[in-house]
């Protein structure tokens, strides 16, 4: 075990990034979606933090959550963001739109979606550097355009800099958005599935582009993705989540050695790997991804979960978050502190009641 | 041309019992409209010149990138293209040259699965009558008796009973994938080609749906043509596996030689590219030399494919600068027993890496 080396908790100085108890919701006619129920982390300057879940666990609304930009009517319900010492989560839209993109980015799965298709490029990273840096003159902004785009890897960028977006491939298409979300020297950069879309050589490629601008800038990053096997290569500390909520925060190497949140473990199951056999067969998780329009009384997992299901404690009541060891915590009743790990005094949700 | 037919039958084994299917050299091109007039409009060749065979009961792999041709060798192979060059022979007979009953009869014993379970049902229609639709095509049985076939099919892909009249909005992306595979099985078919059946589901819907596929092989004594981008999928369910770069087969073997040996150098970088779960104690991330992409740029399309030579060759760190490589186009020929490459230096790359082994 290599606890002494794990990310516990950074300190309050080294914080570039809070998130303290974001709830957010979206209104339907059935009632409020609860895409996220009370999440919380901190990130330190410099640090690669991974977030992982499936489809509706709510990571991507995290990310749009953060960044001020959740889509009407859905609304951020309650909790804070802090940026740098600053509370971004009450600013209004024109003070956030002058730290979207200066302080803290984002890039999308889909970099068609991100870019204007009757904009050519170079005009977009433009813009982008423009909205923060308005005293750079016209020259000296194509120059910094080109430059952008020759440190993403863009072949001939002073040509490519006039080209449009349907002109460039989906690789260069996330070369140039990463361009443009680093364009502004951002501490923070949130990068929502930025390989999804694109093949494995290609997202070889990102991968190792963002890496190594990420240590050319100092920015922090948090890689939201559902590949477990891209955050173990990329991240030093995980958050799964489910049902809106951090169902485990585990340093990376540790996580997939010893999982301690059910989910956890059977999400590790259900990923074939080369040690693996058909004959077999994967380990899925029964049943479906849960319905956030009826939070669960309970555990929101306890109805496919191995361990509890049908367990009276895990269907009645909201399992603490159990330190594990270090910062390292999972949300079920049943976890334990690994043994002879040291544990944070205060884990993350105060508002919790820790241990059991 | 000549030098072609001499590797004809690559895939085949010497103890072969007839292929459930066989393809050769085939060429499947796509003619875009042309962009001035007088000029000849540019043509893509998707598919040019593959050549395999599908043994009775094995689940074929088929890997490769976008824009490699593998979801065109699916409708090639399943008819729904018509091919412009070689030939597709499906149990002795080539589909080519079917029409009226032969062609649906085939069409009933080779069936096809999409990726996106969300744009290939429609959604008017309740999960019964989707099923049931194909039977009534082909006129198979009376109604009761197609009553109880559907209601079979449906228990056999997992589906609740109870839910059977509703429509395909009410059910997740893993049950929709049921369904889709339900309105294939009903017919019975012998040969099932699965294009990107999991790709559009979470991992743990994704496990659910492969052992269900695995679980229906076994059972029906099915044959698939798996179609996956996900190599881990594809290592972990697949018996053999063609690799496909810009339209040609690069290599072919068996799964398990494929990752522990791979030879081609393409697909040497096709493996390495994919990260890997590593519970290893290590540096941290931010303190470790970012990985170097073994393959650098992207891939090209096939319109803009090299003119002659080994189409790898741009990108490839062992034919880069060879002469050969630049001027005749690999041949598939069998490297070792079973496992075939396309290219001038088969394993250089292993050769290569074996002293310091």
């Amino acid at each position: 075990m290599i606890v002494e080396s794990s990310v516990s908790t950074p300190e309050s100085d080294d914080r570039v990034l809070r998130v303290e108890g974001l709830r957010t919701g979206f209104p339907t006619r059935e009632g409020m979606v609860n895409a996220l129920d009370g999440v919380s982390f901190d990130l330190a300057r410099r640090e690669r933090l991974g977030i992982v879940g499936e489809s509706g666990s709510g990571k991507s609304s995290l990310a749009l959550s953060i960044m001020g930009l959740v889509p009407r009517p859905g609304r951020v319900l309650a909790g804070t963001v802090t940026l740098n010492g600053r509370p971004i989560s009450r600013f209004g839209d024109e003070r956030m739109s002058r730290v979207r993109g200066r302080q803290i980015s984002i890039v999308f799965q889909d970099p068609l979606t991100a870019l204007n298709p009757v904009m050519k490029v170079g005009a977009q990273v433009i813009e982008a550097l423009r909205v923060h840096q308005p005293r750079l003159g016209r020259a000296a902004l194509r120059r910094r355009a080109v430059e952008l785009l020759d440190s993403v890897g863009i072949v001939n960028p002073q040509r490519r800099i006039d080209d449009y977006p349907h002109q460039y491939s989906g690789g260069m298409r996330q070369r140039v958005a990463i361009a443009m979300a680093l364009a502004n020297d951002p501490d923070v950069l949130i990068a929502d599935e930025p390989t999804t879309a694109l093949d494995a050589t290609t997202q070889a490629e990102i991968v190792a582009l963002l890496q190594r601008l990420a240590d050319e800038h100092e920015t922090a990053i948090v890689l939201i993705s559902h590949n477990l096997a891209l955050v173990s290569e990329f991240c030093d500390r995980v958050l799964i989540m489910y049902a809106g909520r951090v169902v485990e925060q585990a340093d990376v190497p540790d996580v997939f050695r010893e999982p301690a949140h059910p989910y956890t473990q059977a999400l590790l199951g259900a990923i074939p790997t080369s040690g693996s056999s058909r004959e077999d067969g994967l380990a899925a998780i029964p049943g479906s991804p849960p319905n956030l329009l009826k939070p669960a009384e309970g555990c929101p997992f306890e109805p496919r979960c191995a361990l509890g299901q049908g367990k009276e404690i895990c269907r009645t009541a909201k399992p603490p978050a159990v330190p594990i060891a270090g910062a390292s915590f999972a949300e079920c009743h049943f976890a334990r502190p690994r043994h002879g790990a040291g544990v944070s005094a205060s884990p993350r949700d105060e508002t919790r009641t820790v241990g059991s | 041309m000549e030098a072609d037919t001499q590797q004809a039958a690559p895939g085949l084994r010497a103890s072969s019992e007839g292929a459930l299917l066989s393809a050769r050299e085939v060429t499947k091109t796509f003619t875009a409209a042309a962009r001035r007039l007088g000029s000849p409009p540019p043509a893509t060749k998707a598919v040019d010149g593959i050549s395999f065979d599908v043994q009775r009961g094995e689940i074929l792999g088929v890997v490769g990138e976008t824009g490699c041709g593998k979801s065109t060798l699916a409708r090639c192979m399943t008819r729904l293209l018509s091919i412009d060059g070689g030939s597709i022979v499906f149990d002795g007979v080539d589909i080519g040259g079917l029409s009226g009953r032969e062609l649906k009869d085939f069409r009933r014993r080779v069936q096809i699965v999409f990726q996106d379970p969300f744009a290939t049902l429609d959604a008017r229609m309740s999960v019964r009558s989707i099923v049931e639709e194909p039977l009534a095509i082909h006129r198979i049985g009376t109604a009761s008796e197609r009553e109880a076939l559907v209601d079979e099919t449906l228990a056999l892909v997992g589906l609740p009973p109870t839910q059977t009249e509703r429509k395909p909005h009410a059910f997740s992306g893993g049950q929709r994938q049921r369904i889709a595979l339900a309105r294939a099985l009903v017919l019975k078919p012998e040969l099932l080609v699965l294009d990107e059946p999991v790709s559009a589901l979470d991992v743990s819907v994704q496990a659910q749906i492969l052992n269900l596929l695995d679980g229906l092989h076994r059972q029906l004594s099915l044959t698939y043509v798996f179609i996956v981008h996900d190599l881990a999928v594809a290592e972990y369910f697949c018996t053999r596996i063609a690799v496909l770069y810009l339209g040609r087969i690069v290599e072919l073997a068996d799964a398990r030689a494929l990752f522990e040996r791979p030879v081609h150098p393409y697909s040497v970088a096709l493996l390495s590219a994919a990260p890997r779960i590593s519970a290893a104690p290590r540096p941290r991330a931010t303190e470790r030399p970012a990985r170097t992409p073994e393959l650098i740029g992207d891939a090209p399309t096939a319109v803009a494919q090299c003119a002659s030579g080994c189409r790898f060759r741009p990108r490839c760190p062992v034919g880069r600068d060879r002469a050969v490589c630049a001027e005749v186009e690999p041949p598939l020929a069998e490297y070792r027993s079973g496992h075939w490459a396309a290219c001038h230096f088969p394993a250089e790359l292993e050769k290569a890496e074996a002293p310091a082994a």
